[in-house]
């Protein structure tokens, strides 16, 4: 059995619930938000009967203690007023209905993108309709054979020098595909796209600008293909270099360029390369490594301890009354 | 009839304490950083009436009842403990500190008056013979000072906090010079901030003491592992603004004479009254216009009087006029009671 999926609420369930006009409350059912009004707004501080509505609240306090409610308890600044008559959700004013709805929905969507953020997982309903998720490589097949083909045709184009280091390629190669990380990528078929930004596999060794292309074996242009509409995500995956780093290292954190992703696995990265190549691979990693390293460290943090407060008075040793005692308006009549 | 009012004649400046006399549930006394100490008759006639003011060569920070209606004790930035005859007004100088003090207490069973100053000691006195006093040195600063029916509780800078028995320290008063009063109990404060206020229990079973980052904690006397185990503390006095939580000092704490509950008043200008025994909050009241320096219950516990006062916290040099008031709040029946069992 799989873990169940969290389920949560969509933007209309989240703009049905009843809130509470006073305090901006929301809550599961109409029975309990009039609960919620009556103990918290609508209850008389004198004797701790709860009324219907501020105006009952008002005329009780008026025949029964004889004083007079100015205010309604317990209200945001600006809803204490006793002139509006609020029952549950009746009676709340339309222009503080539509900016309630705003906010609920602009918090909606932020939080749908902090979790997608956090998760690496895409924006529910965002690539259904047969869209495929950006990030899906297209399905691969290669023999053990082609691989070792292809890894040996690379070593030996790395130590010829034919193919730019690493870090260079992914400076030329990321910016034409860095694409937001889980944002919505129109995707185009697999087999058309690559075309345009990268030069068909075989294109001359001198067309450095494109290194992959050399990564293939010449004249299997079937299989060198697919791996190009990978770019777009890999090409975010080079980000850390030179950009932003990603939520999650781990998606892909191989060399970039070195390998063509769908073959390689990330773990694999440190095993094959020549001497030629191991510094700068290197070098990559361990930036690759260090952009990384604080991010998740941060966040955990962040979880962890959210404490975000500001203390209105601090001082380790010294009370506010000693602070005012040196006050130069003082300083005529404290003794010293 | 209204249930809570504010005293007609305020005072000018900061209000450093409000106390009701223990004989008299309408007797008021409160004083202040104008360097006057002033007597209220708070039901006399709407907005009470001030009976009398005394005036003090430096602002004074705190005050008490003494033996009797007409004797009052009071303390502050001259260094001097006072005696003040309430009815014609003649101060008599008890002793005197080497800074400033802060705080005056009276224990009525024990006829002992101890005041609290920065220069981190304690000054003893037997109210009786006048002039004569001991000296207990602290290992820091008081901020506060609570007496129970046996018990003082001095809570102190590093938050350090001494349990004293009263017995201990009266058979010391008569003694003279720098005595060595060991306290009952040494302990360290359960929150991680400066301890603000400290109140003791009418019952003598504990203590309330409330620090400057908005917390509250109720602690036991009684050093038993169980008993230490019930002590808790929780947070209060504190705003949500944007997604960042300010945090208010928590100034002042008054437990009711009947119930047994307290009363907790922040630099949020809102006072609260929370039930210790059940961990719950009873009430909290609506805003008042500033930051609350000082609360008080009458003897009877029939009224609540609550010193507010802007720029408590941060020293603000310029205070805004009319912003200093002392409010009375006449408590209905049961208003300050906790769960019944």
């Amino acid at each position: 059995m799989t873990k169940k999926r969290k389920r949560y609420p969509d933007l209309n369930q989240k703009l049905e619930r009843p809130w509470c006009y006073y305090c901006e409350r929301d809550f599961d059912d109409l029975k309990i938000l009039i609960s919620h009004q009556k103990a918290k707004h609508f209850k008389c501080d004198r004797c701790g009967r709860r009324l219907n509505t501020a105006g009952g609240l008002s005329v009780h306090m008026n025949q029964v203690h004889k004083e007079s409610l100015t205010q309604v308890e317990n209200a945001i600044p600006g809803r204490q007023g006793l002139d509006i008559e609020i029952f549950g959700m009746e009676g709340v004013p339309q222009e503080i209905i539509d900016q309630h709805n705003h906010q609920v929905t602009l918090r909606h969507f932020e939080e749908e993108a902090e979790r997608a953020r956090i998760s690496g997982n895409p924006i529910r309903g965002l690539h259904a309709n047969g869209t495929a998720h950006p990030e899906k490589r297209p399905k691969v097949k290669e023999s053990i054979e082609d691989i070792a083909a292809r890894a040996a045709k690379y070593r030996q184009d790395r130590a010829n020098g034919v193919l730019a280091a690493p870090v260079d390629m992914a400076m030329q190669a990321s910016p034409p595909n860095v694409a937001p990380f889980g944002a919505p990528v129109s995707l185009t078929p697999p087999f058309a796209p690559g075309a345009q930004a990268y030069p068909p596999p075989g294109a001359p060794p001198g067309a450095a600008g494109f290194p992959p292309a050399q990564t293939f074996p010449p004249g299997a242009p079937g299989f060198a293909q697919p791996p190009f509409p990978v770019a777009p995500p890999f090409g975010a995956g080079i980000g850390p270099v030179n950009t932003g780093l990603p939520p999650r290292p781990g998606s892909i954190s191989g060399p970039p360029g070195a390998f063509p992703p769908a073959q390689v696995p990330p773990g694999q990265i440190s095993q094959p390369p020549p001497s030629a190549l191991s510094a700068s691979v290197d070098e990559l990693i361990s930036s690759a490594a260090a952009a990384s390293a604080p991010a998740p460290d941060a966040a955990e943090k962040k979880s962890k301890k959210d404490k975000n407060i500001k203390l209105i008075y601090f001082d380790e040793s010294v009370s506010p009354e000693e602070k005012m005692a040196k006050l130069p308006r003082y300083a005529s009549a404290v003794r010293t | 009839m209204s249930s809570q009012f504010e005293l007609a004649q305020n005072p000018t400046d900061v209000i450093s304490a409000v106390t009701f006399s223990p004989y008299t549930p309408t007797r008021l006394l409160v004083s202040s950083w104008d360097k006057n100490v002033y007597l209220y008759d708070t039901q006399d006639g709407p907005g009470g009436k001030m009976i009398q003011k005394y005036e003090h060569p430096a602002p004074v920070l705190d005050v008490c009842f003494g033996r009797d209606d007409n004797e009052a004790f009071s303390c502050g930035l001259d260094w001097e403990v006072r005696r003040i005859n309430l009815q014609s007004g003649e101060q008599t100088i008890l002793s005197t500190h080497d800074q400033g003090v802060r705080s005056v207490i009276y224990a009525p069973k024990h006829r002992l008056l101890v005041s609290g100053s920065w220069d981190s000691t304690l000054h003893l006195h037997n109210v009786d013979q006048p002039g004569e006093f001991s000296t207990v040195q602290l290992e820091s600063k008081p901020f506060s000072l609570s007496v129970s029916p046996t018990k003082l509780v001095v809570a102190m800078a590093n938050r350090g906090v001494n349990i004293y028995e009263l017995d201990a320290l009266a058979s010391a008063t008569g003694k003279g010079g720098v005595v060595n009063v060991e306290p009952w109990q040494r302990r360290e404060s359960s929150m991680k901030y400066m301890t603000r206020a400290v109140a003791c229990m009418p019952n003598d079973a504990g203590y309330a003491s409330s620090s400057i980052e908005g917390r509250v904690a109720v602690e036991w006397f009684d050093p038993s592992e169980e008993s230490q185990k019930r002590k808790y503390a929780f947070k209060c006095h504190r705003q949500a603004v944007d997604g960042q939580d300010v945090v208010y000092p928590v100034h002042a704490l008054a437990f009711h004479p009947v119930h047994g509950t307290f009363a907790s008043g922040g630099g949020d200008g809102v006072v609260a009254l929370w039930d210790g025994i059940n961990k719950r909050r009873i009430r909290q009241y609506q805003r008042f216009p500033s930051s609350v320096s000082s609360l008080a219950f009458s003897g009877d516990g029939k009224y609540l009087a609550v010193g507010v006062s802007p720029g408590f916290e941060d020293g603000q040099d310029d205070i805004p006029e009319g912003a200093i008031k002392v409010f009375i709040r006449e408590l209905a029946d049961g208003e300050a009671q906790g769960k019944k069992k």
